[in-house]
């Protein structure tokens, strides 16, 4: 495939690709704020949403004004964010406030990106046929790319503290920032267990590998457990939520935020932890695969099971986060820090060094 | 892969990134277009008032500048983690090919992890790992217990002697 | 010895551009044990630090004994292991065979050349400056040991970072990589940065270790610069090979900024003249066993990167100079500036470690005399030019051998009168003569050598210096003979503020209350400062002691140019032929 001979209609794909799954994203995202207060409720024995729903309009006939169990409050949600008024604190850095939702936002779209949701199809027939990768982009070093751009995202959490000018947001910023690079440690070498396995940075290929000696999860359980932990801690989310602890920081970084920028700081969050979700099921839930269906399948519709199952596990995965996020409290922060810098950190790294050791005692 | 596989490696690998471009430039449509395009279009409000751009704490008007001093500690962290980052960097090449390269290597990377985690236990023991460091706090914390000890000692007596 | 080197690594080189991956790694394991024997010294300095750090927290072992003797062994075992090997050279290849394939591969398909080439060389040169670096660092180990005002529950720390700082000094007089040369000077500086802030509480020494470190992050950013414009220019970081290849590029402009930013970095180091303003700070601020060492020892591996670096830069064994900067004058013109502004400077400070800092600045200008020689030399070329040059290095480590000595001592004379007087003020040395008479002589002995005055080691090295100085002007250069009258007429200079402490000492009177105490030395202490004035006499008649190691310390000027290796091409390094 030289470049010159990627045709007009190849690129077409491609882009529609990825419009297609940037767009599923986006708009499944608020049925997952939904599904996470649902569930919210129900833990709390409470009703939770469920007035927003169907127009009283007589042209949808015995539909009309069914609540629909409060299914389309996040849209109304998103509605009232897009009308607020948007203004900017009198003494923030104007730009700097301005570009922080958008280094939130952005590096945790483009860490998405390189997730394998399926293996492809070829499309057309003969000279033109060509293969579409169901990845949005498929480059050799993809994990190294979905952990350092999502990293990126930490400036975000520390320019809108800091821009912001005040004091909670700062101090939001400052923990978070703290955190995020606490677990990070951790969760790069919890990877760096898998990838040796694998003996690839490719996910692809390491969901491949997967199918042939059994899943992360039961090859290596210590990284899996030390990974979905920092995955909590990555996302801020509930035990690990100190940037915006509430009775103490208000809000945290995104305290001076309103109306659309602070929409995109809690779409970044979703986002995020729907990224993370989608790096467990690569990484250790065998991703698009599941045992007895094929890896790689040879025609379309067989191929569309694939991002079937792939949705089906990161689902599985954000009820699991959901659940922990209203079962468990908030640690202290010096809780927080030693257990990932004197728990997780060493485990990781005596994980680490044996998987190697026992690489290259096998490899003998 | 034969040597003409470098051409084709090349701009499949030219391709995926412009994919990432093509991608980069989408999302920085959508927040631009979320935060300031779509708005205006609806007709957000203006609603200009100088209450609303104060700084918000709680609604007691702020004192002093919001750039206030934060714990060393946080830089203690930032440094440690520098390594870390580092060590994890150098070890991603090794780690995808570490079965073909063998013994050897495996060997010299331990060699490498073994130089960090010397550093790492001595932050560990010297206690920059703590975060409650402070000897204010340790002291308090000293005392406290020793008030507790000394309540529960009391409440002993009292019971044996009421027992008496 | 080195000619069997030579030939493995030649044949190993040839191996490695026809034969695919397997043989290769052999052959490279083969060298690579032949090698590795050369970088024990640094090795075992490398680990003494890590064992140091796990000592220090361990509450059984960490008592400074303990520390001090680990520090001791981990550089007096690779002082003694060098000297094993004194009289030998290696010039380390690539042995990375896959780097030589890489380079024709990206060079086929139009990218710039990638030059593996060797990052150390293990000649007489850097074993001269590796001994110096560990014999001071054990000198500090004493004085460190003797200075009773450091907080003891960090002594690990100071250790640790006191062997860190010799590692990087032992990299730098060995690197031929420009990009080693600067990781080495980094590795130094940054261990000494928290040297000089080693007394948290003290203001002083904050102010210094701030000073120190914000002028050592610019020059060594500017010169980091300056080795990114010649490695964008020349296509290489090994400097012999880039000296080679700089003088087909024809910007005179680019090349002259670029060696001059490089020079800014060494400068630092060695605190010459535009680059001097930190020192003064520093040393004040530092605790005196610090500044002993910072004075000494670092001075002196800046001086072995810079003379390594101009020699590759201007002279190869053909006699072309690089024509774009004259180093002639330029070293002749900074040497002259430095010990101007290092004396005149010295005259005013009335704090005896300032005076004494200020002094060294001047001492670093008396040894860019040598370093002028060495560029004469270099720049005459042929058999003459080569005598020239040798006498100049040899001169140049002669006398920092000599100012080891003697500055060691001063500075632990100054050391011992602060322990009584809690002052390091000139004051405190008033009427020291009636307290102790013994520590006023050995302080005068020191002063004599500082200061050039024949029955001393110190005029033994002014006087090498000079002589180096005149053969070179007779050579046809009469700006060294400028420069050597500049030097004279400082020497006299520099009597007025050294003779200050003779006045204090012996003529003035003091407090009575504090004068009629006497003043008591430790055991530790007579030994730095009766050892060091000893040592300046005794050598001034055995200094031939020292000119067969000196002359060693000239083994750099026999390094051959790398033609051998640039035919060769891909798998560069410049091939070393024994002498």
């Amino acid at each position: 495939m030289v470049l010159a001979e990627i045709s007009a209609l190849e690129v077409l794909a491609n882009t529609l690709k990825v419009l297609v799954a940037f767009g599923a994203i986006m708009a499944l995202i608020p049925q997952l704020i939904w599904i996470e207060r649902k569930v919210a409720a129900w833990i709390q024995h409470r009703a939770g949403p469920n007035k927003v729903g169907l127009p009283r309009w007589k042209i949808l006939g015995p539909l009309a004004g069914f609540h629909l169990w409060g299914l389309l409050q996040p849209l109304a949600d998103v509605v009232k964010l897009l009308f607020k008024e948007d203004f900017v604190p009198r003494r923030a850095d104007k730009i700097l406030f301005f570009l922080a939702p958008a280094l939130v936002f952005v590096p945790i779209a483009l860490a998405f990106a390189v997730i394998p949701f399926g293996w492809g199809s070829w499309f057309g027939q003969g000279e033109g046929a060509f293969f579409v990768k169901y990845q949005i982009f498929d480059i050799s070093a993809g994990v190294l790319f979905a952990f350092a751009v999502s990293s990126v995202a930490v400036h975000g959490l520390t320019l809108a503290g800091w821009s912001s000018y005040n004091k909670y947001s700062q101090m939001g910023a400052v923990r978070a920032s703290a955190q995020l690079i606490s677990y990070e440690a951790a969760m790069f070498m919890a990877v760096l267990a898998v990838v040796m396995q694998a003996g690839t940075l490719r996910l692809d290929e390491i969901v491949l590998a997967q199918t042939q000696h059994g899943w992360g999860i039961l090859t290596q359980p210590v990284a899996f457990v030390v990974f979905l932990v920092c995955a909590f801690a990555e996302t801020n989310r509930a035990p690990f939520d100190f940037p915006e602890a509430e009775p103490e920081l208000i809000a945290g970084y995104h305290l001076e935020y309103g109306s659309m920028k602070f929409g995109l700081f809690f779409l970044g969050e979703y986002f995020g932890m729907v990224v993370q979700c989608s790096l467990l099921t690569t990484l250790f839930l065998g991703g698009w695969t599941l045992p007895g269906i094929p890896a790689k399948p040879d025609n379309f519709w067989m191929s569309l099971t694939g991002p079937i199952i792939f949705s089906a596990k990161v689902f599985l995965l954000l009820l699991l986060f959901i659940q922990v996020r209203w079962t468990l409290p908030r640690f202290r922060f010096d809780q927080l820090m030693s257990l990932g810098w004197k728990r997780l950190i060493p485990i990781a790294l005596a994980n680490l060094v044996f998987t190697a050791l026992l690489g290259v005692a096998l490899s003998r | 892969m034969a040597a003409a596989t470098f051409q084709e490696l090349l701009s499949n690998t030219m391709f995926q990134y412009f994919l990432v471009f093509v991608f980069t430039a989408f999302g920085v449509v959508f927040v631009i277009l979320n935060v300031d395009v779509l708005g205006k279009l609806l007709f957000r409000p203006v609603m200009p008032d100088p209450l609303k751009l104060t700084t918000y704490e709680c609604g007691e008007p702020t004192i002093g500048s919001s750039w206030v001093q934060f714990d060393i500690r946080f830089y203690t962290v930032a440094l440690i983690f520098i390594v870390f980052d580092v060590e994890v960097v150098f070890l991603f090449p090794w780690a995808a090919v570490f079965a073909k390269l063998g013994a050897p290597a495996f060997t010299k990377v331990m060699i490498f992890v073994g130089v960090l985690a010397v550093g790492f236990i001595n932050a560990w023991k010297k206690g920059d790992l703590d975060w409650v460091t402070s000897i204010a706090a340790h002291d308090l914390a000293a005392q406290k217990d020793a008030r507790l000890a000394r309540a529960r000692q009391r409440a002993l007596e009292t019971e044996e002697r009421r027992a008496a | 010895m080195l000619l069997e080197a030579t030939e493995a690594a030649h044949s190993a080189t040839q191996a490695v551009l026809g034969l695919p991956r397997g043989p290769y790694f052999k052959m490279a394991e083969e060298i690579g044990g032949h090698t590795l024997g050369y970088f024990m010294p640094e090795l075992i300095v490398c680990f003494t630090l890590c064992l140091m750090l796990l000592v220090d927290v361990s509450d059984k072992l960490r008592s400074p004994r303990n520390l001090l003797s680990l520090a001791f062994v981990g550089m007096l075992a690779p002082l003694l292991l060098i000297l094993g090997k004194w009289g030998t050279a290696l010039f380390i290849y690539p042995d990375w065979g896959n780097l030589a394939q890489a380079a024709h591969f990206f060079k086929d398909h139009g990218y710039v050349e990638v030059a593996g080439a060797s990052m150390l060389a293990f000649d007489g040169f850097a074993n001269f400056f590796k001994i110096f670096a560990l014999a001071s660092g054990l000198i500090t180990l004493a004085m460190l040991h003797y200075d009773r005002s450091l907080p003891r529950k960090s002594f690990g720390e100071m250790l640790t970072l006191v062997l860190g700082s010799v590692l990087g000094m032992m990299l730098l007089a060995s690197s031929t990589n420009l990009l080693m040369a600067y990781l080495s000077i980094e590795l130094m500086s940054l261990a000494s940065f928290v040297l000089v802030a080693f007394k948290r509480s003290d203001r002083k020494g904050t102010e210094g270790a701030l000073k120190y470190m914000l002028f050592g992050a610019v020059s060594s950013g500017v010169m980091i610069y300056g080795i990114s414009l010649l490695y964008g220019m020349a296509g290489t970081l090994d400097i012999a090979l880039m000296g080679q290849r700089l003088r087909d590029v024809n910007d005179p402009l680019a090349i002259g900024l670029a060696l001059l930013m490089v020079t800014v970095g060494f400068g630092y180091k060695m605190s010459i003249a535009p680059a001097h303003f930190w020192a003064p700070d520093a040393y004040e601020g530092a605790p005196t066993p610090v500044t002993a060492f910072l004075s000494v020892a670092s001075k002196a591996a800046g001086f072995a990167g810079f003379i390594r670096f101009m020699d590759a830069m201007a002279f190869q064994s053909t006699g072309n100079a690089l024509p774009i900067i004259n180093w002639v004058s330029f070293v002749a013109v900074l040497g002259a500036l430095t010990m101007t502004i290092g004396n005149l400077t010295a005259l005013w400070q009335r704090n005896a470690k300032r005076m004494l800092a200020y002094s060294s600045i001047a001492h670093a200008g008396y040894l860019l005399i040598g370093v002028a020689a060495v560029a004469v030399g270099g720049e005459l070329g042929g058999d003459s030019g080569r005598a020239i040059a040798d006498m100049g290095a040899s001169a140049t480590a002669f006398y920092m051998i000599a100012y080891c000595i003697m500055n060691f001592g001063a500075f632990a004379v100054v050391m011992a009168v602060a322990h009584e007087t809690g002052s390091e003020e000139m004051s405190a040395f008033d009427g020291l003569a009636k307290r102790n008479m013994g520590l006023a002589v050995m302080m005068t002995i020191l002063l004599l050598s500082l200061v050039g005055i024949p029955p001393t080691f110190g005029f033994l090295g002014k006087m090498n210096l000079f002589i180096a100085g005149l053969e070179a002007a007779q050579a046809g250069y009469p700006i060294m003979a400028v420069l050597l009258v500049v030097a004279a007429v400082n020497t006299a200079i520099s009597c007025y503020y050294y003779f200050r402490f003779l006045r204090a000492m012996f003529i003035a009177p003091g407090e009575p209350a504090l004068v009629s105490r006497p003043l008591i030395v430790s055991n530790t202490g007579w030994l730095l400062v009766g050892g060091s004035a000893l040592l300046t006499v005794g050598l001034f008649l055995w200094g031939s002691l020292f000119t067969a190691p000196t002359d060693e310390a000239t083994m750099l000027r026999r390094t051959p140019a790398p033609a051998a290796a640039e035919a060769q091409d891909a798998s560069k390094g410049h091939a070393g032929h024994g002498h």
